[in-house]
């Protein structure tokens, strides 16, 4: 894909902030500079890998009970707030040191992987990374973890090539509710890892579950990118989560200590709706919409697992669609399509450099259901074809190919 | 904990005029990352100061020269991160489109002043993703390494600011 310069878009460096650049090179060698290099040498950090996962908002306020503040597996392990420097995250470092902050320090062994939480903190700004754009303020949980293997091999580095190539899904989970649904996607807004020692230790970052204080609240690990459903129970009628005994792998579940009397019935269920909203709104997450039916949700699990590359095995091309399109002086490509019988039509203008595929590649640019299901689906697609052009066609089920 | 032994060669290797020429040629892509945490020029003035001095503190801690760039544009964003923490109130919209309406108004066209104008909307989990990335042409992997998240990560941010910019963008075509 071209890239735009930085001029194109964005302004020049205005005169004082160059002159500030200036100055700071003039003052290279100041005695103050270099001698506060040979003072803070020794404890320089560099940030670890990070994830997090575009999230719902933050919420609630602290209400957890303290706990045993000994322990830490005979000092094996950091303690959160040591994790939390290690990212550099110096707010939530102190937040781990407040008296209000849960030290937990339980560990569970599986055949490959030992799991150990070591604490939870919450409460109001208590991290540097809380996202600006969190609807809902900048009150979060956190909780720290740390993975190690039982062989005594280390875990793969963040910067090698074999980190991630066993993965864990951490995730915060609710008594009353399904954990398919209700886990770190949609209570959390992510989580920062690093490996220190050959230990790995994950920052989960999620909503202030407090308001559930009169529910369980778990922390679930199990191996995989994603919550495996079979890795816990789910009693729908007591609404409690428990470990699958006849799970194979790893499952770990751990109960968080919660002060009742910060439960608020109202404000969970309100949480509850805006999860249920989320959930049932369209991809942006802009707009709730009503409850979707059947079609529509096995529609939609349906496009979640459509790619670029994998378009072509799912739904037909629509030969009298495809287009090679040359992007215009300004970077824009215009398409239209129609297809006769009705199934769908479109006419846009697209501006390629933000939003085209990369050199090779093929995107989804979007999609519509004439009926709302899998048949009636007409997708858009562009390909970066390599040589300045660009193929744009539509994908469609059996009604709209017909 | 950290690789500070193997991390002296490169700072060794780089002197005050190397270091200086480096930073002026990188001068206008910290800017515009500076500039899309923070908003606010003066602020942009003080965080990358302050990201100058900081990197020729720690130059003997960068790893491989080829890393400069990524590695100061980390430190200065850690240093906009500073600023933001001192700050009572983030910057109003309103303050920071006045700032950005200046500059841009004679050279732009519309439509790359409205992408600017929604690429500062949008809020900065995906904004400086999409900065990094798309303006400043960083890769994934040095995107990642600056926003000390996974690859994965950044995908899934520009992706999603990419649906997000379309669908602001696309209202109009």
């Amino acid at each position: 894909m071209r890239k735009l310069n930085g001029k194109d878009v964005f302004p020049e460096v205005p005169a004082p902030v160059h002159r500030a650049v200036l100055d700071a090179l003039d003052r290279l060698e100041d005695p103050g500079v270099i001698g506060t290099e040979e003072r803070k040498e020794n404890r320089i950090m560099l940030p670890k890998k990070k994830n997090r996962y575009t999230a719902a908002a933050v919420v609630g306020a602290a209400a957890l009970a303290v706990c045993s503040v000994t322990g830490y597996a005979a000092l094996k392990y950091l303690t959160p707030s040591q994790a939390a420097l290690e990212v550099n995250d110096h707010k939530l470092a102190a937040a781990f040191q407040r008296e209000d902050a849960v030290l937990i320090d339980e560990s569970q062994k599986y055949d490959d992987y030992i799991i150990t939480l070591l604490g939870v903190a919450s409460g109001a700004d208590i991290s540097d990374y809380i996202p600006s754009d969190m609807a809902l303020g900048d009150k979060a949980m956190y909780a720290v973890l740390a993975m190690e293997r039982t062989d005594g091999k280390p875990m793969p580095d963040t910067d090698s090539d074999e980190y991630g190539s066993v993965s864990f899904f951490a995730s915060p989970y609710i008594q009353g509710l399904a954990p398919g649904k209700f886990n770190i996607y949609t209570l959390g807004t992510g989580y920062s890892e690093f490996v220190e020692d050959g230990i790995q230790y994950r920052l989960l970052q999620f909503d202030d579950l407090s308001v559930f204080a009169d529910r369980i609240l778990y922390i679930g690990v199990n191996e995989g990118a994603t919550c495996d459903v079979s890795a816990y129970l789910y009693d729908e009628t007591t609404g409690k989560i428990s470990k699958n005994p006849d799970y194979d792998g790893l499952n770990a579940l751990f109960t968080l200590p919660i002060d009742a009397s910060c439960a608020d019935e109202e404000a969970a269920q309100a949480y509850i709706d805006r999860i249920n909203a989320e959930w049932n709104s369209s991809d942006s997450g802009s707009e709730s919409r009503p409850e979707m039916t059947d079609e529509e949700k096995e529609l939609d699990a349906f496009m979640s697992g459509i790619t670029g590359e994998n378009i072509g095995e799912h739904l037909e091309r629509v030969e009298q669609t495809v287009q090679t399109l040359t992007p215009d002086s300004d970077g824009y490509i215009e398409y239209s399509w129609h297809l006769e019988n009705g199934a769908g039509s479109e006419n846009a203008r697209l501006y390629l450099d933000w939003l085209g595929p990369e050199a090779g590649e093929t995107i989804i640019l979007g999609w519509s259901s004439s009926g709302g299901t899998i048949e009636g689906l007409c997708v858009e697609t562009l390909t970066d074809n390599g040589d300045g052009t660009y193929t744009f066609a539509v994908y469609a089920g059996q009604d709209g190919a017909q | 904990m950290i690789a500070i032994e193997g991390c002296k060669k490169a700072g060794k290797q780089m002197d005050k005029e190397q270091f200086t020429a480096r930073i002026l040629a990188l001068e206008k892509r910290m800017y515009h990352t500076a500039f899309s945490i923070l908003r606010d020029n003066e602020d942009c003035a003080d965080a990358m100061q302050n990201a100058v001095l900081a990197a020729w503190r720690k130059l003997g801690t960068l790893r491989r020269p080829e890393f400069f760039d990524t590695w100061v544009t980390r430190i200065l964003i850690n240093e906009c991160y500073q600023i933001i923490r001192g700050r009572k109130d983030t910057v109003p919209y309103e303050e920071y489109e006045a700032v950005c309406a200046e500059p841009a108004s004679e050279a732009y066209s519309p439509e790359r002043q409205e992408l600017f104008d929604e690429i500062m909307r949008l809020g900065e989990h995906y904004r400086l993703p999409i900065v990094l990335h798309y303006v400043e042409g960083y890769s994934v992997k040095e995107t990642a390494k600056m926003l000390a998240i996974t690859q994965a990560a950044v995908k899934q941010r520009l992706l999603r600011a990419r649906r997000i910019l379309k669908e602001r963008l696309g209202g109009r075509s």
